[in-house]
């Protein structure tokens, strides 16, 4: 079947199986900034936004995203346009092996859109999904409140 | 993967229910969020969605809450109305169960219609004496606790509802389990009513045991009519270890859950005790 | 110098010269590449560049012992869109091991493509390439293959009584005593110390076991390979040895090096699972078969249960003193399990011994003995920590029960009886890597400074056997003290290229194989700080066994100091060029013996370096000490390119030391213990570690906090569940538990620099000194607030409360 999703912005039509997930239409579409990993819901590697929501791609048939918009972490910025946040995990520190990396900084962003001014646990618990190996996490929860500090003085966005 | 080869939306509940009427066993609805279990079940080829049927709602009421089957627990963790409801209680772990992509994505009918194991919602619904609409064709509505006793094949779950009556109860939710995202170990729900000295109504739900949700009622009746005091939850916690029903799995032996319902009630008592001084 | 902020102080002990690029937190040279989620890794390269790759599926054994008495792939065959299938009947029949380590290899050659005998659920029976995953996981259903079932040995306490089943009948070369299922022995004596036991006035004995972990990187072992227009076969691979991968391929499909190459992109992580030849040989045999390009990417499941753990040990430690508490006598005996493969099962074993009883050299007579054995378990490998890890559990353990026993302060125990500057063991000498070690003498340690400043930071004389109460939870803190290494002396080599370009900037390719530790960054700024430009100048390329140097792989905490040793070789190699062409322009004279003479690190370290009182590097311009001149770098490679007497600057350069300085660490740790539940929650954790000078604070301070993490999780929540023939039944990230965001403790790393004069720029490594500290120190301060001493891991809640009960366990 042939459904449209919005994805950075961009309207696109997709040929799909109905027992496709989200995750594996996008990267055989070349949206390979989405990164697997469980493919069971357990990891955040795979996180996008659906309509605004932080969610795993791996989880969701990729029908039900049929009509509606997703974000991938290049929606939010590239590397010649990186996001204040991505800017931010790179300078706290916050990037190692870079692998959940796009899946925690899409986390972030769904917090920081609603609520500028979280608190540390308040970051923890909207970016409880990602896993990561490689940091210890704590560098990354850093990351996310200079990003929001940054934003909230309103010289960048 | 299974063999699905349609993915169909469905405009209304009637809509819904008319085309899984006529393709039998090979339709199941996707309305859960989390819908990985269906791709793996090789009889099912068709999959009916209601995410347009209008169940994303919270209503309240002069009767109490309505949630639409298809609310999410952040949804549920963010209503004004359920943050005030029992004491909170539903809001609050609506909102820190499993993980933020998780939360985002299950719906409150999804966890009820296929009773998954790692969800706390439904045996807290059920300790807060919800009650299920259905609808089959026609509207009914049946206590939650019930539902899960003797699931309708079929029905579709349209909300769920609180009801008005133990708004100004005090709900309370312990969980044990190895990580803060893990599913629990041993789940422990309770509704208690009490005028201040004397408790006047309890729902205490066991979950995780592992399986599913059940009301202890001869633990509820224990509580009822007693004052509130350290001595009525030691004998509840003395009793509650032989009653409640524990099994094996790999998270735990029986006889540590055996152990786990006990410390839920003490739990309970320092919650309840401390909420009186 | 000194930073501090929250959860992280920076300090530094004694004096060095300042640098520009080295120690500051220089942005990670991928980082905006990997924050924007380019497509780096090896399936991203596979899906962008190959989209119409074949891919592979495994058919794993679901018995523990046994052998394949038929195996019919003709029904699989026939499934349209398979391409290929693979057994034991139609591949290369080469014992080897899987093990990516140096040369000649220490683990035994007990492993096949593809195998007759089954030894362990997971045991590799079939591949299948196909079009699509789909209808190659179709494929695997179509397979029957019939076993005939053997007992199994599933417990490494029964592997060496008479009568077991033998894992490895075919007895294979390099295995200590395959009758017995034993993979590897060690036996290391110093003095007498049954003697010395026997004479001591205090003596304590305890037996610790360790249990099955997994490195859990996020992203699974997965490679491609593809034949290039040449007909080489080009294996893209996520490894941390690209060229024991290459050395390894080659042997066991028979094909020449100058016909394989090994490319190692951005790798999702790896912490030593990914030492290991796992996938690598069936991805290049398919492209060979089908000529078409074939990837492979683990499942979760299987890299779970068909991947690389960690050894489980048990431990037997004893320690003897006099009464005041000065060590006299250290042993340890080590039973392995080393699983249904040999795999680092020798020198795991020895690191249990070799990085941990150093770290006590007062003791007089020392005996390190153990046995690794076979069993029809999961396979174990190189974990970050490899074998101190489990050493450390049981050593630091003992020790505080000793304290104890003495009725002194565990810390004042542990600082009577430390190594410091100057000083040496004998076991450095008696034990390295398998084989007999390497000399040393200590030169550099922060070790008593951090464990004051980790003693005051979790507050231990406050809170020592206070068992401070919280309704039914009662407090407690413990610590562990720890040192690791720097590389294999001797053995681990490294090399780097450097070349200038016109415009003053440089390309540095190296083997060092950054698997997301930020190495090409911190290796980029060792070049930098040499070559005397900022980090734009510097182009870092890793790694490649067609293109760049060699080096043998990110391991053994070797990278920062064997790789570092080999770029600022290099640097100061190609940077001497340059001051050769600056003396033609300046008309100056120069001793061309200081421009050839290989380099040193240690210059500049302990000793000047001699031509820097001839030329400098200052911001890309070579500057006269004689004449003050100065003369830009652009210009030198222009003349040097087109101008007069043309030649190319660059060079390579290699490096490997008789030195292995080790970083120190001291780990504290409060705790809460829920006496209704047993469960243990750490409400603060202390990581104070010395590891020379910080090249990259940040990343110093992300390897800490990240093995940590790991080493919290390990003490915890992570642990293998068996079925009744040695089935995981936890295999998925669903039931096997690592920490999540909301469940890292508050932790604090002071990181203490100290020069190391052996190291480049002063530096040691860090990667794996961080996981060591969580079971001792949780298990010490479980000790702290109970009263008791587990001696099991992981400290689950079960286990915590039967002991709380005063049940054996």
């Amino acid at each position: 079947m042939t459904i449209s999703i919005n994805v950075n912005t961009v309207e696109r039509s997709f040929d799909i199986q109905p027992g496709e997930v989200l995750l594996d239409v996008l990267r055989r579409e070349g949206y390979l900034e989405v990164k697997g990993s469980c493919h069971s819901g357990d990891c955040g590697a795979c996180t996008v936004l659906l309509d605004g929501r932080p969610v795993a791609s791996c989880l969701i048939l990729v029908a039900k995203a049929d009509g509606h918009a997703v974000t991938t972490v290049r929606g939010i910025g590239d590397q010649a346009h990186p996001h204040v946040l991505q800017e931010a995990f790179v300078k706290n520190g916050a990037v190692q092996c870079g692998y959940c990396v796009p899946g925690a900084i899409t986390s972030a962003k769904a917090l920081l859109d609603e609520n500028p001014d979280p608190t540390e646990e308040e970051i923890r618990l909207a970016m409880d999904s990602n896993y990561c190996r490689c940091t210890g996490y704590e560098q990354q929860v850093e990351a996310v409140l200079d990003a929001a500090a940054q934003l909230r003085k309103g010289d960048k966005k | 993967m299974g063999r699905i080869t349609q993915y169909y939306h469905a405009t209304s509940l009637e809509d819904a229910f008319a085309k899984a009427k006529q393709l039998g066993p090979v339709a199941a609805y996707v309305g859960g969020g989390v819908e990985l279990v269906l791709r793996r079940n090789p009889e099912i080829t068709t999959l009916i969605d209601l995410s347009h049927c209008g169940l994303d709602y919270i209503a309240a009421s002069r009767e109490g809450i309505e949630i639409g089957s298809q609310t999410t627990l952040t949804t549920i963790s963010r209503s004004a109305d359920i943050r005030q409801y029992a004491g909170g209680s539903l809001a609050w772990w609506a909102g820190h169960i499993a993980h933020n992509n998780l939360r985002d994505m299950i719906t409150v009918g999804g966890v009820i219609g296929r009773n998954q194991p790692w969800n706390d919602v439904v045996p807290h619904l059920v300790a807060l004496g919800a009650q299920v609409r259905l609808f089959d064709g026609t509207e009914r509505i049946t206590p939650l606790s019930d539902y899960i006793e003797a699931k309708q094949p079929g029905a579709i779950i349209k909300g769920v509802l609180l009801s008005a009556g133990n708004a100004g109860s005090r709900g309370f939710l312990w969980r044990f389990t190895r990580t803060q995202q893990d599913i629990s170990t041993l789940h422990f729900s309770a509704l208690v009513n009490c005028d201040g000295k004397v408790m006047t109504a309890a729902n205490l739900v066991f979950a995780g045991r592992p399986g599913h949700a059940a009301l202890y009622p001869r633990l509820s009746e224990e509580l009822v009519g007693k004052s509130l005091s350290h001595e009525t939850f030691a004998r509840l916690a003395e009793m509650a270890p032989d009653l409640v029903e524990v099994g094996t799995d790999l998270r735990a032996t029986g006889e540590f859950r055996r152990e786990l319902v006990r410390a839920a009630i003490v739990n309970l008592d320092e919650h309840m005790t401390g909420v009186a001084q | 110098m000194s930073i501090e902020r929250k959860g992280f102080r920076h300090l530094t002990e004694g004096s060095y010269p300042a640098t520009h690029v080295v120690g500051k937190s220089v942005d990670k040279v991928d980082g905006y590449a990997l924050a924007s989620g380019a497509p780096m890794y090896t399936d991203d390269i596979a899906a962008r560049d190959f989209p119409n790759r074949l891919h592979g599926r495994i058919l794993t054994s679901s018995i523990a012992n046994g052998v394949i008495i038929s195996i019919d792939t003709s029904a699989a065959e026939a499934l349209p869109g398979v391409r290929l299938v693979l057994t034991w009947k139609n591949t290369p029949r080469t014992f080897y091991t899987t093990a990516g380590q140096g040369w000649p290899e220490p683990s035994p050659y007990d492993n096949q493509m593809f195998t007759e005998r089954v030894r362990f659920v997971g045991d590799r029976v079939a591949a299948v390439f196909a079009d699509s995953i789909d209808i190659a996981e179709q494929a695997l259903r179509l397979i029957k293959v019939s076993f005939k079932e053997e007992p199994a040995v599933l417990d490494a306490d029964d592997a060496m009584k008479p009568g077991a089943p033998i894992v490895h009948p075919e007895d294979p070369k390099g295995a200590y005593d395959s009758a017995h299922n034993v993979a590897a022995h060690l036996d290391i004596n110093v003095g007498d110390v049954d003697k010395a036991l026997a004479e001591s006035e205090v003596t304590i004995s305890e037996t610790f076991q360790t249990h099955y972990a997994q490195h859990t990187p996020m992203e699974t072992h997965t490679a491609f390979a593809y034949t290039d227009d040449m007909g080489k076969v080009v294996i893209v691979s996520s490894t941390q040895v690209p060229w024991h991968a290459r050395r390894i391929v080659s042997r066991v499909l028979d094909i020449p090096m100058s016909k394989l190459r090994v490319v190692k992109p951005r790798i999702g992580g790896g912490y030593g699972t990914k030492q290991e030849i796992l996938i690598d040989d069936l991805v290049a045999y398919g492209t060979i078969k089908t000529g078409l390009p074939c990837e492979i990417e683990l499942t979760r499941k299987e890299e779970f249960v068909s991947s690389r753990t960690r050894h489980p040990m048990k431990i037997d430690m004893s320690i003897g003193c006099d009464k005041q508490g000065h060590f006299r006598a250290l042993k340890m005996y080590v039973l392995s399990n080393t699983g249904a493969y040999g795999s680092h099962s020798l020198t795991v074993m020895s690191n249990t011994g070799s990085k941990t009883l150093p770290l006590y050299n007062k003791a007089t007579d020392v005996r390190f003995f153990g046995d690794a054995v076979y069993t029809n378990l999961p396979v174990p490998g190189a974990y970050r920590g490899y074998g101190a890890t489990q050493g450390y559990a049981a050593l630091e353990c003992t020790i505080d029960d000793l304290a104890a026993k003495l009725g002194m302060d565990p810390i004042e125990l542990r600082k009577m009886n430390m190594i410091r500057v100057g000083e040496g063991s004998p076991i450095f000498e008696a034990l390295g890597e398998g084989r007999q070690g390497v000399a040393q003498t200590i030169k550099s340690s922060s070790l008593p400074t951090l464990i004051d400043l980790g003693a005051e930071a979790i507050g231990w004389t406050e809170k020592r056997g206070k068992r401070t109460r919280n309704g039914h939870k009662v407090r407690g803190v413990g610590m562990s003290m720890h040192m690791q290494g720097s590389g294999i002396p001797l053995i681990d080599m490294a090399s780097a290229s450097i070349k200038l370009n016109e415009d003053g900037s440089y390309f540095l390719t190296m083997g060092a194989t950054d698997i997301g530790t930020g190495s090409d960054t911190i290796l980029s700024q060792m070049a930098a700080e040499v070559l005397g430009v900022t980090m734009d100048k510097i182009s870092a390329l890793s790694s490649d066994t067609d293109l760049t140097p060699f080096d043998v792989g990110a391991y053994a905490s070797s990278t920062t100091f064997v790789s570092g040793g080999a770029v600022v070789k290099a640097a100061k190699a190609v940077r001497n060029q340059i001051f050769s062409v600056a003396a033609e322009m300046l008309g100056e004279e120069l001793d061309q013996q200081l421009v050839i003479a290989e380099p040193k690190v240690e210059w500049d370290n302990t000793q000047p370096d001699p031509i820097l009182s001839f030329y400098r590097m200052d911001d890309g311009n070579v500057v006269s000490a004689r004449s003050g001149k100065k003369v830009s770098v652009s210009d030198i490679a222009y003349r040097a390119y087109y101008e007069i007497n043309q030649h190319q600057i660059a060079t390579t350069q290699s490096f490997v030391s008789p030195y292995s300085p080790p970083p120190f660490a001291a780990h504290f740790v409060e705790i809460e213990v829920d006496e209704l539940t047993g469960k243990v929650e750490v409400l603060k954790y202390v990581a104070a570690v010395d590891c020379g000078v910080s090249i990259n604070p940040d990343l110093v301070r992300g390897q800490i906090m990240g093995a940590v993490a790991n080493g919290i999780g390990f003490a915890l929540t992570e642990e293998y569940h068996f079925g009744s023939h040695g089935n995981m039944t936890n295999s998925s990230l669903f039931d096997y538990k690592i920490l999540s965001r909301r469940d890292m403790p508050p932790t604090e790393v002071i990181v203490v620099d100290n020069y190391e004069p052996t190291g480049p720029w002063g530096a040691k490594s860090v990667a794996e000194i961080g996981i060591n500290g969580a079971i001792p120190a949780i298990g010490n301060a479980i000790f702290d607030a109970t009263g008791i001493r587990l001696h099991r891991t992981p400290y689950t809640p079960d286990k915590v409360l039967a002991a709380l009960r005063g049940k054996s366990i």
